[in-house]
């Protein structure tokens, strides 16, 4: 095996080499590394003391099939944690067999699999990002908002598939869920949220206005939770008596350190002013008080009213 | 030419409120004395200096920025029945940034941004307005403006309009907005007719 020795010794696939009565005279040291039970003690030892459990039988099966037939046989088992494919052909001189030689392939299990597209795909989302980048820069602005806007929510799109296949990743790897799954991505949600109430207000000629810089830090807590409530908060508004003109959905970031939080607000601007802050619904209250929220109202008699909303930047 | 007391005066009490909004209380409460200095009875300025915790004389010790909040609320909303927003604006700015945790304070602060921020849009001719610099470079130096509003105007080019102006900034929409209102006002800019 001397010649076989110099190449196969250079193959990452485990290799064994067995005589013609079962026993292993070559081993290469991709085999002696993924097989515990071997290594240079494994020569002269039978291919069955090679193998644990199921894992034997199905050598031994394979390396009988393939020297009866004096063809290749396929067979899969399972070494450990690692599952692998297997090739055993038999190796003939003058029409004798005089051994047989096995190939293990290893084989990616269902997580490794989904962990390599995975990949694939951060690699062509962080392409797509970075075009999308490149496009908002050289042609989305200054000429065209509805341009900038629509670019603006590809990017934004891609930072949302970013973040779950990030999260994606964490699972397969049998990771905890990263600080991604329970912050919520502020910029994003309220843009939804005063998306929906600049239609639903078209009807009542309530016009929306959103005074929400472009970025803005992530805080912690359930996203859902936290779209809903700024929905139906908007909702209430829009349908309050009397109605106001217009209404603001602001949000900007408050105090440093310790005391730096999100605050949301809700103006509703009206001519004449409103004598009493909204009162939200107790389902609205307690929804907030389960997202660490702190509330407040203030009513204006010349310039309207507004609820201003206060949650904790989390660590 | 010496400059008129009243004229001297306001705008002493514009700077005032600028180094408070800017967090710079000490160089306020020296304009708004200044102010009393050149006309004693001057209730504005002493109304600032009082819910400040400052006397009209000085080598008092500084209060504490809860105890402040309330009281500058007040004044804030004084301000607001009198229909000076930008000055309670100004005003609140300053508190808040002393006592964050103030939420009526943050609420009616949030009211007059809002309410603000929608007048300097109909302004703008609902942000579709193209801004243009009225003024030639060496008149504007004189203005000797902030940074921000430094900012804002260099990418004024009576191409780009307010709401353009606004994404470009990379502010915050209502700081980018209110300067170029600012800017309005002190007639450095215009919206192209």
């Amino acid at each position: 095996m001397n010649g076989a020795d110099s190449l196969l010794s250079y193959l990452d696939a485990p290799i064994v080499v067995g005589d013609p009565d079962g026993r292993a005279v070559y081993v290469n040291p991709a085999f002696e590394g993924r097989f515990p039970r071997a290594g240079k003690s494994a020569l002269g030892l039978p291919l069955a003391e090679l193998f644990d459990g199921g894992a034997r039988e199905a050598v031994l099966r394979g390396v009988v099939t393939a020297c009866e037939s004096r063809e290749t046989a396929r067979f899969r088992l399972r070494a450990g944690d690692v599952g692998y494919s297997a090739v055993a052909s038999p190796i003939a001189s003058a029409g004798q067999a005089v051994g047989v030689v096995i190939l293990f392939k290893e084989e990616l299990g269902d997580a490794e699999r989904l962990l390599q597209i995975q990949r694939e795909m951060q690699s062509a989302l962080d392409e797509l990002g970075g075009t999308l980048d490149t496009l908002l820069e050289q042609t989305g602005g200054r000429r065209s908002p509805l341009h900038r806007a629509l670019v603006e929510d590809g990017v934004r799109g891609i930072a949302r598939l970013r973040k779950w296949s990030e999260e994606m990743q964490a699972a397969l790897a049998g990771r905890p869920a990263t600080s991604h799954a329970d912050r919520i991505a502020t910029v994003e949600v309220l843009a939804r949220a005063a998306e929906r109430a600049t239609r639903l207000a078209e009807s009542d000629a309530i016009a929306v206005n959103m005074l929400v810089p472009s970025t803005l830090p992530e805080i912690v807590g359930d996203e859902a939770r936290f779209s809903t409530v700024l929905q139906r908060m908007l909702e209430a508004r829009i349908g309050a008596q009397p109605a106001p003109e217009r209404i603001t959905l602001g949000a900007r970031v408050g105090g440093v350190g310790a005391e730096r939080a999100l605050l949301i607000s809700f103006s509703e601007l009206r001519t004449g002013g409103y004598d009493t802050p909204f009162a939200d619904a107790p389902v609205i209250e307690e929804a907030l008080g389960q997202l660490g929220a702190t509330k407040h109202g203030v009513a204006n008699r010349r310039l309207g009213r507004c609820t201003v909303l206060r949650l904790p930047i989390g660590a | 030419m010496a400059e008129p007391n009243e004229q001297k005066i306001a705008r002493l009490m514009a700077e005032g409120l600028d180094h408070y909004g800017l967090d710079e209380i000490e160089p306020a409460v020296a304009c708004w004395r200044a102010v009393l200095e050149l006309d004693p009875r001057h209730e504005v300025a002493r109304d600032y200096l009082e819910v400040a915790g400052y006397g009209t004389r000085g080598g008092e010790a500084k209060p504490t920025p809860g105890g402040l909040a309330t009281q500058f609320l007040r004044a804030a909303n004084e301000l607001i029945e009198r229909g000076a927003d930008a000055e309670a604006l100004e005003m609140l700015d300053g508190s808040t940034r002393e006592a964050p945790g103030h939420l009526e304070s943050q609420a009616t602060l949030e009211l007059l941004r809002a309410s603000l921020y929608q007048r300097h849009r109909v302004r703008t001719r609902d942000g579709a307005g193209v801004l243009r610099v009225k003024l030639g470079p060496q008149e504007v130096l004189r203005f000797n403006l902030p940074p921000n509003a430094g900012f804002v105007l260099s990418m004024i080019d009576g191409h780009t309009s307010a709401d353009e102006l606004v994404a470009l900034a990379s502010m915050d929409p209502f700081e980018a907005l209110y300067t170029i209102g600012k800017l309005m006002d002190a007639g450095i800019v215009e919206v192209r007719a």
